[in-house]
């Protein structure tokens, strides 16, 4: 066991951002494909596939993100690349991080990502946007969208509620 | 004839021997008979009644003795004339031509005969061992024909009067599977044959109804899955720990426990 118990590291923050990204790098493609699928039912003689922007892209690419994020940190407090790597974003008490702080902290990855690095350098392995949105990011591999944790942090004293250090983050339960 | 002949002449011979007897005994048995009449009248004058008795004490004597003789004489006559009759005649001859055996036989009551044996008492004096010692059994079973007893048992009769239960309790299978060779069996088995007779598609397609193959996989297939995602988490949080050990090192910074914020 190390010292760096419940809070999660940079390298397992970047691996679940990695997911993330590709995941929503698939959902705008699916967006694209569905536009595209509109488009062709709307007008199938007048029919060419649509060349947007790189600039266009980006500004969807930003906004998927944000809205992915958003609902994800709001509603259960993890991603599909927190899920897989089992990590969950919470509040400073461990509860649920609320939808305005949501998405900020959204925002604020999709705009500066690499204030993530930050939580290599911090000693309590914050990132920037945790700073900001005063939050945190835990190892938590349980399914129950966060309330053990919570339920953990109203009945014990201990400053590490959740109770799983690193080096052994897991049990085997699958990601939100 | 020979026999008859014979017979005529020792008859002959044995009456000349008692006519001579009697010829030479008779008279004196008269005079002697006679005199002690008349002695036994004067007996009661003249001669002394102990002198009577002594008389007829020696004549007791001399009679008794006159007559063991003459038995053991008789007996001697008799002896010889039977073997002489029995070296000229043949005894088992005689009596297969003139006895009829299967009227004796017809009239001895066997019944009575078998209730008088004893059958403990010859049980008792019979020696099996002996018996058996002396018996040749192989002579005896060369001699059987087992055609005959074989078409004679009914082997259904026979396999239904069995009880199997206590038999086969009474097997110790561990025993009889360390005598029995597996190899032996084996190489013996033609499994060629034994799976040319095995509908192997119809197995097969009632395992594969039985088992729910596409739920093993399923499961499999997650719990691999599964096995993948918890090494993913636990080198990733291994990671975790050597990049923060690494930082504070370059920082020469004392590492404090992470929950704890500044």
């Amino acid at each position: 066991m190390t010292a760096q118990a419940g809070r999660a590291g940079v390298v397992t923050r970047c691996l679940a951002a990695a997911v993330d990204a590709a995941v929503v790098a698939g959902m705008v493609v699916l967006l694209y494909l569905g536009l595209v699928a509109l488009r062709f039912a709307w007008s199938p003689l007048t029919f060419r596939w649509p060349t947007p922007s790189a600039q266009v892209s980006g500004t969807v690419f930003v906004a998927v993100a944000t809205v992915y994020l958003t609902v994800a940190w709001a509603r259960t407090g993890r991603t599909r690349g927190a899920g897989l790597l089992g990590l969950r974003v919470v509040s400073a008490r461990l509860g649920p991080l609320g939808w305005w702080r949501a998405a900020v902290r959204a925002v604020v990855c999709v705009v500066f990502p690499v204030g993530l690095l930050w939580s290599a350098v911090s000693p309590t392995r914050r990132s920037v946007q945790d700073l900001l949105v005063r939050s945190l990011v835990v190892y938590d591999v349980h399914r129950d969208g966060g309330a053990r944790l919570g339920a953990a942090a109203r009945t014990s004293a201990s400053p590490d509620p959740v109770g799983q250090p690193s080096g052994q983050p897991v049990d085997g339960s699958q990601q939100a | 004839m020979q026999e008859r002949e014979a017979v005529d002449v020792v008859t002959g011979v044995l009456a000349v021997a008692v006519a001579a007897v009697w010829a030479v005994v008779s008279p004196a048995a008269t005079g002697v008979r006679a005199g002690l009449a008349r002695a036994g009248r004067l007996a009661g004058v003249l001669v002394p009644e102990r002198s009577v008795a002594a008389l007829g004490a020696r004549g007791a004597r001399t009679r008794a003795e006159a007559e063991r003789r003459a038995s053991a004489m008789l007996a001697t006559i008799v002896r010889q004339v039977v073997e002489a009759v029995l070296r000229v005649t043949n005894p088992t001859d005689l009596v297969r031509r003139h006895v009829d055996l299967d009227a004796l036989a017809r009239e001895i009551d066997v019944r009575a005969v078998v209730d008088r044996v004893d059958l403990d008492v010859l049980a008792a004096r019979l020696d099996l061992d002996a018996v058996a010692a002396r018996l040749d059994l192989d002579a005896v079973v060369a001699r059987v024909d087992p055609e005959p007893l074989i078409k004679r048992v009914d082997v259904d009769a026979v396999a239904a009067r069995i009880d199997l239960e206590p038999l086969v309790a009474r097997v110790a299978p561990d025993a009889v599977a360390e005598r029995l060779d597996v190899d032996a069996v084996v190489a013996r088995v033609d499994l060629d044959a034994v799976v040319a007779r095995l509908d192997l598609p119809r197995i097969v397609a009632d395992v594969l109804a039985v088992i729910d193959l596409p739920e093993i996989v399923r499961e499999s297939t997650g719990s691999a899955a599964s096995e993948v995602v918890r090494d993913l988490r636990t080198e990733s949080a291994h990671a975790d720990d050597v990049v923060a050990r690494i930082v504070d090192r370059l920082l020469h910074r004392q590492r404090r426990h992470p929950t704890e914020d500044p």
